[in-house]
């Protein structure tokens, strides 16, 4: 009898303990979750001090902007390989994939062109390719010898990956068309993976 | 919510492994637990249960690929590049449940009996596990949940009234399929949610 009591407490303390952390997460993610978003996005759901502060070239130490699942992607402006300023905003209305990458890194040569493939194929779909502290020259041989055309461009101090929370290469982060940050991906990725994830975000909007 | 649990040097930990180590484990816990109710050897039940987690994990990979054939036809390789975006739950459910049947005779302990210790972490795996969703929008957005994130809650919840119903009526009621016909039932409705 005490050992059948012993068990019935344990089934009752395996639902407590299920209860007690589905209540938990409820409240993190929905409740408290919701509250933070509402206070962050202003009402016209622009950032306008983020974007102007996240500015590649205007990150200092005293501020580091958050990035956060399901908010506005921090913006950033980068010079591609011809010279010209590219700002994540710009591709408003597009699904962007941002991939932090170095001519270095053989994952990331492995990727590149699934990644080619997969701009040239999408037309609702941008791929914004940030080199990470790299000299310009290198990065332009690498781009040409491979034959890629999609928009490359250049973190030069690392400030941009420093704020993407980029350890390791290729990282990818997925944004949708409202510049709306939905999840990093950290290593390579296949074009299948790649494409379903795509395919994912394209239903859902 | 960050977009790691957890980011050092060249370590990432995504949400999905943090939460997928913490679920498995307690839910080897609560096998462990069930065991010593179904009076069957501990030891036996948890090396079923590493069997499970392997073979479940190559079933949700290998369905999701069928599933999913013309992506991987020009690139054969890629399917053993496995990504917790590009698995089957319902693949999953159902190699475990074959391999379930083939250990039963391995293992000389009757399929109801076993059938019953493991659904068990697999509801509460599922209904704390479902919540990853609502930290990694990637993964949402592969799944049919993707349209109104407030399903998370449902089917959790769902999950959990089904772990209710196991204990409350997998040992009172004659019907020896109960077990079965409620694990049907939650996974008829997750789909249908």
């Amino acid at each position: 009898m005490k050992g059948r009591d012993r068990v019935n407490k344990k089934i009752l303390s395996i639902i407590i303990l299920a209860v007690v952390l589905v209540g938990g997460l409820y409240y993190f993610t929905m409740v408290k979750g919701g509250e933070t978003t509402e206070e962050l996005v202003p009402e016209n759901n622009v950032s306008e001090e983020t974007n102007s502060e996240t500015n590649g070239e205007d990150i200092t130490e005293d501020f580091v902007p958050d990035i956060s699942i399901g908010e506005e992607a921090p913006n950033f402006t980068l010079k591609n390989l011809d010279g010209e300023e590219v700002s994540l905003t710009d591709y408003r209305g597009k699904i962007v994939l941002i991939n932090f990458w170095a001519t270095w890194c053989k994952y990331c040569d492995i990727e590149m062109p699934d990644l080619q493939k997969l701009d040239k194929e999408n037309e609702d779909l941008v791929v914004l390719a940030v080199d990470v502290m790299e000299k310009k020259s290198l990065v332009e041989e690498y781009i040409a010898e491979g034959g890629y055309d999609f928009q490359v461009v250049l973190d030069e101090d690392g400030d941009i990956a420093k704020l993407y929370l980029v350890s390791a290469f290729p990282t990818s982060y997925f944004v949708d068309k409202d510049g709306i940050l939905l999840g990093g991906v950290p290593g390579m990725m296949t074009y299948a993976q790649m494409s379903q994830i795509v395919e994912g975000i394209r239903d859902g909007e | 919510m960050k977009p790691f649990f957890f980011t050092f040097k060249s370590i990432n930990i995504t949400w999905f492994m943090a939460i997928g180590i913490i679920v498995t484990s307690i839910s080897y816990i609560i096998s462990g637990i069930l065991a010593k109710e179904y009076k069957e050897d501990k030891n036996k039940i948890e090396d079923i249960f590493m069997i499970l987690l392997i073979v479940g994990f190559i079933g949700a990979r290998l369905s999701y690929v069928l599933m999913n054939l013309q992506s991987y036809k020009d690139n054969i390789s890629s399917i053993l590049k496995i990504s917790h975006y590009n698995l089957s739950l319902l693949g999953g459910v159902v190699f475990g449940l074959l391999t379930l049947m083939l250990l039963s005779k391995r293992y000389k302990i009757e399929f109801k009996k076993l059938f019953r210790i493991f659904v068990v972490p697999f509801y509460f795996s599922m209904a704390v596990g479902i919540w990853v969703l609502m930290f990694d929008h990637l993964l949402l957005a592969s799944t049919h949940l993707k349209e109104d994130p407030k399903k998370v809650l449902y089917i959790s919840l769902l999950f959990l009234i089904g772990m209710g119903m196991e204990f409350a009526l997998s040992k009172k009621s004659n019907n020896k399929y109960i077990s079965f016909i409620i694990l049907v039932v939650v996974m008829f409705l997750y789909y249908i949610v």
